[in-house]
């Protein structure tokens, strides 16, 4: 028998990271609430523009995928980390750095996404200064598990602790590909990749992300949890091996279906939709072996709620995975695109999925951390059941609506024009809209009984935070393979090798898949017509941005009968090549407005004007938000030149006298749009009489912006 | 539905090699773990796959259990 060390595990850590995702998640899930009350109460938080649906949704995304699942990873994985690596980790600093750094990106992200700085790519909005934090965090955290892997005591390395690597890797990849961007100011940016370019690599961050942020640590918390919590090991180890390194793969081949359909090179498309069919097979693999785990103690699975919740979790888990590859499906996704079905297919990832496996290891954790039992199993009964109620009530009328706006936006009458108009559809979704918020209510509720719960358990409990184990240290053995070692014992002694080294190689099998088309732009086809935006159109798009006007705008017309009926010709490469970042949006919440300014959508200034002041004076029904503050604010565009200068670094090709003569021309073009606005007497009495001097106003770069949307291809007839 | 917006793209050069060399990595690798993952013996597996359920601590001072 070896001499045992002893030694202790660090809890203090494990309780930090648990009190901030119950502290994330519950905010997380407000925010969500109160972007749900938008659509059924559009004017409930009127003309604050910092709670406006373009600049919450946004937060409510980060806080939910990078606050909550992000804390709660970092939770599970610091607690098992340690346990199946019998050591502490590798640096108490480290895992301070890497809480305290996590919570100051979500406190940076809280203040800078509601005041308008971001870069419009989504789960990416946050600008550069924050990006960069965000990667010294991660990696800080990465050396922190790689360290804790090289002083383990274990000679072999769990499978969650494989998913918990790849997770750091890939993830660091992704997060720096997808936010290379041009600083302008410290709180500006341009993506350096343009329209198609730039919508391939954000949407293979974006499905990357899903995978390797939202799946990959919570089937490594699976891994742990559920065998930990049912008392079994896992149902086939040899299975779990193997649903890794197939989920990994795939995954990352799987980007494209994202962008069915749109001016992106079928072979990618294809690609893209065979890797996403092949994805059923781990992840049913996974959830089989989740579920397995727990034969034989269905018993338990009754009255423990830890079980219940992660039985529902896994069952969530396969339901997603069984219909993420049917909506890679091109006619299915012709249907689900834009439509809110996708808000429910990733609501059941998020509520029943990670809510769920978070909440189950949450119920466990607080009794070990603090040696005791559970303050109310009632309670988390509780929980389980009005949270599982309310992810039905949140998911079942969000797939309906997602129907009816496919099936309604297509529908033509027998004279062969559109039968509804886009706000008809709007208004019929507002039952479902309804309902999915009471769903919503019921889930946080849910979860704020956890809190109380956890609370209560912790006040009656004791915590220990260090916690004294033992185990022998591993036998110093050469990195080199023993004359009569087996060749795979030698491999699995080098996984942590392995791991990091076929991650890497993954990705870049990954990159290679975008890569012909990200630093060849000769593949898309320049037309002649599409002129680089006027100064004053770049900062109506920059507003357009800090609006997040393309969280419910897409400007991406498909090649379907219906659509160029609605919207006018469908898009083309071309059109997009100045466009830094694409702003192609993916749901239709209102019209598409990539011909905004051309012959069918086009609409007079004044138009314009009182519909951003005003959506429900034009359209009652409407659920936009208004944009009172575009008219009273001051367009600020000191940085144009900085601006223009940093574009023409990334292509778009400005003179020297377009940039020099730019303040004079954009000048120049709001005051022609105010003299249009001012010709009218109603605009005269109402507006000018009170001082308004709309030349100087945001709002005229907005009108200018959304004026020249899809005019510039019309030129060439 | 592509034929409408195909003549945006000229053929892509290398867009076959691209595609099959990255397929090629992911075959390599993929075979690869899978036959460490089928010839690894019983007795590491199951040794491995009973590690989370090993005791956590030495004082045992858990009454959850
Ligand atoms: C909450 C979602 C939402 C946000 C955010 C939003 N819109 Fe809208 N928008 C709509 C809806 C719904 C309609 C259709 C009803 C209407 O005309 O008001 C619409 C209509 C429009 C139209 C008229 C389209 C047409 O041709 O009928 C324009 C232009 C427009 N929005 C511009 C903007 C701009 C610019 C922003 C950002 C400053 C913005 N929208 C933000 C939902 C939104």
């Amino acid at each position: 028998m070896e001499q045992k060390e002893q030694f202790y595990y660090d809890n203090g850590i494990v309780r930090l990271f648990l009190r901030a995702t119950i502290f994330w998640g519950v905010t997380a899930m407000t925010i969500g609430l109160m972007v749900a009350f938008l659509f059924i109460f559009p004017t409930y938080m009127e003309n604050i523009s910092w709670l406006s649906f373009g600049r919450l949704r946004p937060l409510h995304t980060n806080a939910a995928i990078f606050a909550f699942v992000g804390n709660g990873f970092m939770l599970g994985m610091y607690y098992s980390t340690q346990r199946l690596l019998k050591t502490r980790m590798f640096s108490d600093a480290l895992s301070r750095i890497n809480f305290w750094g996590w919570q100051l990106v979500i406190v940076l992200a809280a203040i800078t996404l509601p005041m308008g700085m971001n870069s419009s790519k989504e789960y990416a909005e946050l600008e550069w200064p924050i990006d960069i934090l965000i990667t010294l965090v991660w990696v800080a955290m990465g050396a922190n598990l790689i360290g804790t892997m090289i002083k383990r005591r274990q000679r072999h390395i769990y499978v969650a602790i494989w998913f918990y690597i790849s997770t750091f890797a890939t993830i660091a990849v992704l997060h720096i590909f997808n936010n290379l961007e041009l600083p302008v100011t410290l709180t500006k940016s341009y993506s350096v990749y343009a329209g198609v370019q730039d919508a391939l690599v954000q949407w293979w961050y974006g499905h990357n992300a899903v995978a390797f942020f939202l799946t990959t640590p919570m089937l490594g918390l699976m891994y742990y949890f559920v065998p930990k919590a049912a008392n079994r090991p896992v149902y086939s180890y040899r299975l779990s091996i193997i649903h890794f390194w197939s989920l990994i793969f795939i995954y990352i081949w799987a980007g494209p279906h994202h962008l069915l359909y749109t001016a992106l090179p079928e072979w990618i498309q294809n690609l893209g939709t065979v890797f996403s069919v092949m994805l059923i097979f781990p992840s049913w693999g996974g959830m089989i072996n989740g579920l397995l785990t727990l034969r034989g103690a269905w018993d338990k699975v009754r009255v423990d709620p830890v079980l219940k919740m992660f039985v529902v979790a896994i069952t969530g888990y396969g339901m997603a995975t069984f219909e993420g590859p049917m909506l890679a499906f091109k006619n299915v996704n012709a249907i689900a695109h834009y439509t809110d079905w996708i808000i429910a297919h990733v609501h059941i990832g998020t509520l029943a999925w990670n809510g769920f496996i978070i909440s189950g290891m949450i119920y466990w954790l607080v009794q070990k951390l603090y040696k005791t039992e559970l303050h109310s199993v009632k309670m988390a009964n509780t929980h389980f059941l009005i949270g599982t109620v309310g992810i039905l009530f949140y998911s079942i009328p969000l797939y309906i609506a997602g129907f009816m706006q496919a099936s309604m936006w297509k529908e033509f009458t027998p004279t062969g024009t559109l039968k509804y108009s886009f706000v008809d559809t709007l208004q019929a979704m507002a039952p479902m809209y309804a309902m999915r918020a009471f769903g919503g209510t019921l889930y946080l509720t849910g979860f704020i009984l956890l809190a109380i719960n956890v609370y209560k358990t912790m006040k009656k409990g004791s915590f220990v935070g260090d916690e004294l184990a033992e185990a022998a240290p591993l036998p110093v053995v050469s990195g080199k393979r023993a004359a009569n070692e087996h060749w795979h014992s030698w491999l699995e002694r080098k996984v942590v090798l392995f791991t990091i080294l076929s991650t890497v190689a993954i990705l870049i099998g990954g990159m290679v898949q975008i890569v012909p088309l990200v630093f060849d732009s000769s593949q898309v086809e320049k037309i002649a017509t599409v002129k680089p935006y006027t100064p004053l159109e770049l900062e109506g798009r920059d507003i357009y941005i800090r609006e997040g006007c393309n969280n419910c705008h897409s400007q991406m017309i498909r090649p379907f009968r219906n659509e160029v009926e609605r919207y006018g010709e469908f898009s083309k490469s071309g059109e997009f090549v100045y466009d830094h970042p694409f702003l192609w949006g993916s749901r239709r919440t209102g019209p598409d407005l990539q011909r905004e300014g051309a012959e069918k959508r086009h609409k007079d200034n004044m138009w314009h004007f009182r519909h951003l002041l005003d959506p429900r004076s034009i359209e009652t029904r409407s659920i936009m938000p208004s944009y009172a503050w575009l008219i009273s604010d001051d367009l600020d565009y000191s940085d144009l030149e900085a601006k223009m200068k940093g574009l023409r670094k990334l292509g778009v090709p400005y003179t020297d006298a377009e940039i020099s003569g730019a303040k004079t021309a954009l000048e120049k073009q709001a005051a022609g749009i105010a003299a249009t606005l001012e010709a009218d007497s109603g605009f005269q009495k109402e507006f000018v009489a009170q001082g308004l001097e709309v030349k100087k106003k945001e709002i005229t770069a907005v009108i200018a912006y959304l004026q020249r949307l899809g005019t510039d291809i019309g030129k060439s007839k | 539905m592509l034929r409408f917006i195909k003549h945006n793209f000229v053929g892509i050069d290398g867009a076959t090699f691209y595609s099959i060399l990255s397929l090629f990595i992911f075959m390599t690798i993929f075979i690869i773990a899978l036959v460490i993952a089928i010839k690894t013996p019983k007795k590491t597996i199951d040794a491995v796959g009973n590690l989370p359920l090993e005791n956590d601590n030495v004082e045992n001072n858990n009454n959850y259990e």
